[in-house]
């Protein structure tokens, strides 16, 4: 189950524009240094070059928006990242795409250039919410964006969509899964809005009619039943995916796995360190490898509660005797009472060795967690 | 009368709330000392933040002044100050008790009020002679003439030729002074019979000790005499005698009968030095105390609990400074299954209570839980036992009751004719018997009630001024015990008992009570993992049910690689969240919301 090749991340800081929600590094306006970033970048990845290089089988472009970047430099971080690192031939190269940026040739350059997998924001199928989401492109133009990825050949691509956006119905969130759903996606990542500290909807959160959690509740009772209903599987909290469809690169995050992020902002655990680079881009133009910084060197029993805290995001849950191997004890262990009640009031299952939680479960996980941890 | 009693005026202010009682102390400190205008701390007698704060005050003082009359002779003056609330009326009686006279404030703008009366009939059961004083003349809605017919109508005073005043724009304030000579009688007694004081205050200085606030009657007293205490039979030596100047203290070389002034003696409590009290002579003293004596008894009764339990030896070091100089604070240890440790503790009244609640929140610092006030009921047992049971915790169960008396007062309650409907409505659904009704003038009118004690600490105050937009005003004394139908009420939150919760209630009151605190829980409890029944129960039946549903959503729901770290601390702070909680039973609940849930607030 556990894969040691480490997973790339490539954080992309630029983007068309802000969105309201959004509280990821990335900036506007900054197109002149595109190709600066393009060579820091390059600069940074070749920081990981080694005498027996490093095995990756997951690569994945975000951000910001890597889309405004446009395939030929897309294609030359790919080639720099070919050089370093030992990828897998079956690697799966995700970048994300904003269909404001979006083209039928920008698509097909992206197959050519290599990469196997799109993920596109699409967050709603409304206009109306989309613009009060502050996004960039139309609805027209993210299912424009969703052809575009099917006429370029692309059998593995995913859609963002969002819900508890300010004004929206259950008929508007219900009419945009079946507009997404009839491109028939592989995969699905499917959010909750949620308002972030530094974001423009967090300074006006109380003038934003946004649903209570009993109303986001149903939402994403109905987003659970209708994908059910479509043949996806219930495989993260927030992630849906057809047989063999799954995100391998997120797998990593919530399975430990190691993984490597390059670009300002990224974050990193590689080694057995979680570190970062800090979110500069001015700085990390001149100097890319100046901007790293440690976060934690976690010890076994932190990542046993990692480990946890990751694995029970995921239907397939954690294994209890590998969380005991970390630990150095059992699950919960001070915690059964709580354990079973979650047991029987079904947020929870314990089959053989793996304890998960249900879909029940995956809303509550935070209460659950605290509950399990016992003190 | 000796020629120095003669030139002795011993004198107090009483007034209802806010009529400027101690504005024009002030004023009356400024005019006859030297008391700079610019060095005076505004209401100089208020010592402490609160009682400025909220404008009333909590512990009496004296102050010595000398005042050169129009007639050119120089006269000593002793003004005791009073508190001004219900809460404190021994302490009010006791302070007038060692006066002659007494200042009447009464408001230009308001008239008569409710404390005004009782303070005014206090002052005459005393055989004060009772000085009049109009205040707040600048106001534009001062009406000098009415007010002045009001004082004679009502209280029976004569108020020709009162003095008609401003006490904050400072005008005619020598007309006081002057009525204070030519009016209060000066002091009897004999400086040479066996010594009898009247203790009429005392409070705790970290330098000198316990610091008795006296008036000599009879006799004379010095430092080094060795004095008797009459209620405990207790014997100090006098350390020193002095007056409270408007610069501090300053000892004297002796007080001998008609003098105010206070005394330091090997005293370490103030639980010793109780108000009322007489001091004599070890040797050779009185035959008999001074009358009216009695311990200010507490009427009130609340667990109070540290927020944080860690910090019980500090809420109790703090209860202890607190008695210090409160004797009639009563504190005691007890246990909650829901709170912890904590005391129970007795107030004189709700005032007295929130004052107290205030102090420890202010000058300790402590984040406190209250539970529910409670009075003191009554119980006789089938057995002949008789109880007195001031915690729903300990009230027998109701095989065990062959009867349950609770405390009645007697409430005066004055307003304007406008709202007598809205206030006796109130005064019926609080169990009031109404006695009867007079009318004060035209447009107002006084309403005599009785009323169980347990209604009145049940937000009967914010109701009764909610109900007349602030106008009516309150007075109460207890009057007796009479028998009740009272049963304890009690909640169940996931079929647990919470005993901070239970209260004692009268039988009519308890569906009510036991819906609207229901609902409170359900209001207040966050919801968690698990759904959570609120039940309340009379015994074993269960009158009220409410559910808190389970909840929805706590999730997080993105997350990848950059987040982790992030993320993880964000689940430690919410585990941090959960052990702030206070457990009741199996459910969580903050201290804010058990807070909320015990607020008693009826009328909204």
């Amino acid at each position: 189950m556990t894969n040691h090749k480490a997973g790339l991340y490539i954080h992309v800081p630029f983007c068309a524009k802000k969105c309201a929600y959004c509280d990821f590094y990335s900036l506007s306006g900054r197109a002149d240094v595109m190709d600066l970033y393009l060579s820091a970048l390059v600069r940074e990845i070749d920081g990981y070059r080694r005498q027996e290089r490093i095995e990756i089988d997951t690569v994945y472009f975000g951000g910001g928006t890597p889309s405004p970047l446009g395939a030929g430099r897309l294609a030359a971080i790919l080639d720099a990242v070919v050089e370093v690192f030992s990828l897998s031939t079956d690697s799966e190269i995700t970048t994300e795409i904003n269909p404001v940026t979006d083209s039928l040739s920008l698509q097909r350059d992206l197959k050519a250039a290599g990469f196997n997998r799109i993920s596109v924001g699409v967050q709603s199928t409304s206009d109306a919410e989309l613009s009060a989401l502050g996004r960039p492109h139309t609805a027209a133009e993210a299912l424009d964006a969703l052809a575009h990825i099917r006429a370029a050949g692309f059998e593995n691509f995913s859609a963002d969509l969002m819900y508890a956006i300010p004004g929206q119905s259950t008929a508007s969130f219900q009419k945009t899964l079946s507009d997404v759903l009839s491109f028939d996606p592989p995969h699905l990542s499917v959010y909750g809005l949620i308002v972030e500290p530094g974001t423009s909807f967090f300074d006006r959160r109380d003038a934003l009619s946004l649903p209570g959690d009993d109303a986001e509740r149903d939402l994403y009772d109905l987003c659970c039943s209708t994908l059910e209903q479509a043949g996806y599987e219930h495989y993260e909290i927030s992630n849906y995916a057809r047989p063999g469809r799954r995100c391998l690169h997120n797998l990593k995050y919530w399975r430990l796995s190691p993984y490597i992020g390059c670009g300002p902002a990224a974050h990193s655990f590689f080694d057995g360190v979680r570190y970062a680079n800090r979110a500069d881009l001015d700085a990390y133009l001149t100097a890319p490898l100046s901007l790293r910084y440690t976060e934690e060197r976690p010890t076994p029993r932190d990542l046993a509660e990692e480990y946890a805290m990751l694995g029970l995001r995921l239907k397939e849950g954690i294994s209890l005797s590998r969380f005991r191997r970390m630990s150095g004890h059992d699950f919960a262990y001070t915690a059964k009472e709580a354990e079973r009640r979650c047991i029987s009031a079904g947020y929870m299952t314990e089959v053989g060795d793996r304890l998960a939680l249900t879909e029940e479960g995956f809303y509550v996980s935070n209460a659950i967690l605290a509950e399990l941890s016992g003190d | 009368m000796t020629e120095k009693q003669a030139h002795i005026r011993n004198f107090s202010i009483i007034a209802h709330i806010d009529h400027g009682k101690s504005t024009l102390a002030d004023r009356l400190l400024e005019m006859t000392s030297a008391v700079a205008h610019r060095d005076m701390e505004e209401q100089l007698l208020d010592n402490m933040d609160l009682e400025r704060e909220r404008g009333i005050t909590i512990k009496a003082r004296a102050v010595h002044l000398n005042y050169r009359a129009s007639d050119g002779q120089e006269y000593e003056f002793n003004l005791i100050d009073t508190p001004g609330h219900v809460d404190f009326g021994y302490e009010v009686s006791r302070s007038l008790k060692a006066c002659e006279g007494a200042l009447l404030v009464v408001d230009a703008t308001q008239g008569v009020e409710a404390q005004t009366l009782a303070n005014a009939y206090l002052a005459i059961d005393n055989d004060l002679e009772i000085i009049p004083v109009i205040n707040k003349i600048d106001l534009p809605s001062a009406d000098v003439e009415k007010v002045r017919a009001e004082i004679e109508d009502i209280i029976g005073v004569s108020a020709e030729g009162c003095p008609a005043v401003s006490a904050k724009a400072g005008i005619n304030i020598e007309q006081v002074l002057e009525h204070i000579v030519t009016d209060v009688p000066p002091p009897q007694g004999d400086p040479d019979a066996p010594l009898k004081c009247l203790i009429f205050d005392s409070y705790y200085d970290s330098y000198l000790g316990v610091v008795v606030d006296i008036r000599v009657f009879d006799g004379t007293v010095r430092a080094g005499d060795r004095i008797r205490l009459m209620s405990t039979e207790k014997c100090f030596d006098v350390v020193s005698v002095g007056v409270l100047t408007p610069f501090g203290i300053r000892e004297t070389e002796s007080l001998s009968a008609g003098d105010v002034g206070y005394i330091t003696a090997s005293i370490k409590t103030v639980g010793d030095t109780r108000v009322g009290d007489t001091i004599t002579t070890e040797t050779d003293g009185a035959d008999e105390p001074l009358p009216g004596f009695r311990r200010a008894q507490p009427m009130v009764y609340a667990g109070i609990y540290p927020a944080d339990g860690a910090r019980y030896g500090d809420l109790r070091d703090a209860l202890e400074k607190l008695r210090l100089n409160d004797a009639s604070l009563a504190f005691e240890p007890e246990t909650s299954v829901a709170l912890g440790f904590g005391f129970r503790c007795g107030f004189l009244g709700l005032l007295h209570m929130e004052i107290i609640e205030e102090r420890l929140e202010r000058e300790f610092n402590l984040d406190l839980i209250t539970t529910a006030p409670s009075v003191i009921y009554k119980i006789v047992t089938r057995t002949g036992e008789v109880r007195m049971v001031d915690n729903p915790s300990s009230y027998p169960s109701p095989d065990e009751i062959e009867q349950a008396l609770e405390p009645m007062v007697k409430a005066d309650v004055i307003t304007p004719t406008e709202y007598i409907g809205g206030l006796m409505d109130l005064c019926q659904e609080r169990r009031g018997e109404f006695i009867d009704m007079k009318y004060i003038d035209a447009d107002r009118v006084e309403l005599h009630y009785i009323l169980p004690l347990n209604e009145i600490i049940y937000d009967f105050f914010d109701a009764l001024k909610s109900r007349s937009k602030g106008y009516a005003s309150l007075d109460y004394t207890f009057s007796e015990y009479r028998p009740s139908k009272l049963v304890k009420l009690d909640f169940l939150l996931n079929g647990e008992q919470v005993d901070a919760l239970s209260f004692i209630v009268h039988e009519e009151k308890a569906y009510p009570r036991a819906r609207k605190i229901a609902q409170k829980l359900k209001d207040n409890i966050p919801r968690q993992l698990f759904e959570i029944p609120i039940q309340a129960a009379v015994g074993a039946k269960i009158i009220a049910r409410e559910t808190v549903k389970a909840m929805r959503k706590d999730v997080l729901a993105k997350c990848y690689g950059g987040d982790i770290t992030r993320k993880k601390k964000l689940l430690e702070k919410q585990k941090e969240g959960k052990k702030k909680m206070r457990k009741l039973g199996s459910v969580e609940v903050s201290p804010e919301a058990f807070m909320a849930v015990l607020k008693l607030d009826d009328e909204s």
